[in-house]
């Protein structure tokens, strides 16, 4: 489809969406129903690790994100590091992803089978952020081609508005990650993977981990042995 | 690419959208100056050009009351005189003025022109509209960015410093046990007594604490 067409088709989609939802959402709804997805995500990037999810147009694919978020790894962050549309299934039949294992392992959980795509948004050039899909269908109604157009329409429209999102969640991650950074005295990548790591082995959002550490009802210090131990406390 | 460019290339893929019997064009105005901004052809520019040489027409009363403007017949259409007589002459039948804005006080107005006498149907109203926004983002961001390579870039450097920067206040907050205001305030109380960003300070609580540095950081950084 030529880039007018596709245009006016996302004009005409997001005429019939809701006004009164935040723009984000309703490009994010807008290109799931284009698309023919059954859920969607947009998520802005600088990078893996500093990325915000602007709108997900339901809970499944909150929960999704959330996981990839929590494991570091997934459709989105390939996407974004290789610059390329990542296709996965997702229904714990097909060996797991190389790229991305406890993601493959833990996904099919979450969603029924399904397959994930996940398109990189460009502007200028650059990586600005990923449209995450999941089609029950097994395939998107659009080819790839209009799918990175339609997802670098969004990106560039997202762009005129980052000044109006909702940074509040990242920002505690990133707090949290400081805490730790002062408590073990490694580097920000090591502490984000030691939130990870919690997150994880507690069946839980980096979020939520977050949250913890800021409000001072856990804390990782170090034993005789110099091995990681987790304090926890129920008030701070 | 020039702005002016990035207009011409909207209203021509706005009428390209819109219909095989639509022609586009559109004005920005800001404190009352109403502009010409790029036309997908030759007869709907010169009707912008009339109405903003005339300071009267569709395209700026729509800007004006912030609403969509139906012309249902050019003919009989007698607000604008100067509008009206360039649409009759270019053979136009019916108009159509869809206002968007672009930030405070800067309007876009997207005027839709055709030679076909059938009413503009209320599907094509609204995908006008959800274009004109769409429009009026890309012209926002223009203009924000002068680029929209720095505004890419501009993402990044976001990004990048509130990672940094929320990253030293949650250093800060532990390392002192105090709250994340008073870790705010430290952190920009020392990017004024040093004279640099927030971002400097930040790098360096981090780098300390990571390079095996402990105490009171306001002492650390202080001259």
């Amino acid at each position: 489809m030529e880039a007018s067409e596709l245009l006016g088709l996302l004009a005409r989609t997001l005429a019939g969406i809701d006004a009164d939802l935040a723009m984000p959402s309703r490009l994010c709804r807008a290109c799931v129903e284009i698309l023919g997805a059954q859920s969607g995500a947009v998520t802005l990037s600088a990078s893996p690790e500093e990325r915000l999810t602007v709108s997900t147009s339901d809970g499944v694919s909150a929960h999704i994100g959330d996981l990839e978020d929590m494991l570091g790894e997934g459709p989105g962050h390939l996407a974004l590091v290789e610059d390329r549309i990542v296709v996965t299934p997702i229904d714990g039949a097909h060996p797991v992803d190389d790229a991305f294992p406890l993601f493959s392992q833990l996904v099919a959980s979450i969603r029924g089978p399904a397959t994930a795509y996940a398109v990189p948004m460009r502007v200028s050039g650059r990586v600005v952020g990923v449209l995450s899909l999941y089609v029950e269908a097994g395939r998107l109604a659009r080819d790839p081609e209009d799918a990175q157009f339609l997802a670098d329409a969004v990106g560039m429209a997202l762009l005129g508005q980052v000044d109006s999102f909702d940074w509040s969640t990242r920002s505690r991650i990133h707090q949290a990650t400081g805490m730790v950074i002062a408590q073990l005295g490694i580097g920000p990548s090591d502490a984000l993977a030691v939130l990870r790591a919690h997150a994880f082995a507690h069946s839980t959002t980096l979020e939520t981990i977050a949250r913890e550490v800021l409000a001072r009802r856990l804390a990782f210090t170090y034993d005789d042995t110099n091995a990681v131990q987790i304090e926890r406390t129920e008030e701070p | 690419m020039a702005l002016s460019r990035y207009l011409h290339d909207y209203a021509a893929r706005a009428a390209r959208a819109l219909g095989p019997d639509v022609e586009a064009s559109l004005t920005v105005r800001e404190h009352g100056l109403s502009l010409r901004a790029g036309s997908s052809t030759p007869a709907s520019a010169r009707c912008d050009q009339a109405e903003v040489r005339a300071g009267a027409g569709p395209c700026i009363d729509a800007m004006s009351h912030r609403s969509v403007l139906v012309v249902p017949s050019v003919p009989g259409e007698r607000r604008w005189d100067a509008w009206r007589e360039q649409a009759l002459n270019e053979g136009f039948a019916k108009g159509l003025a869809v206002p968007a804005e672009i930030a405070p006080g800067f309007q876009l107005g997207l005027n839709l022109y055709s030679r076909s006498t059938d009413p503009w149907s209320e599907g094509l109203v609204e995908t006008a509209h959800a274009y004109a926004g769409l429009i009026a983002t890309g012209i926002g961001l223009q203009l924000q960015f002068a680029d929209v390579e720095d505004a890419a870039a501009g993402l990044y450097r976001r990004l990048s410093d509130s990672a940094v920067v929320e990253q030293a206040l949650g250093a800060v907050m532990e390392a002192n046990a105090c709250t994340l205001d008073e870790a705010r305030q430290v952190i920009r109380a020392a990017a004024r007594r040093e004279g640099v960003g927030e971002r400097v300070v930040a790098e360096t609580i981090v780098r300390a604490l990571v390079t095996g540095g402990h105490g009171d950081i306001v002492d650390g950084l202080g001259p």
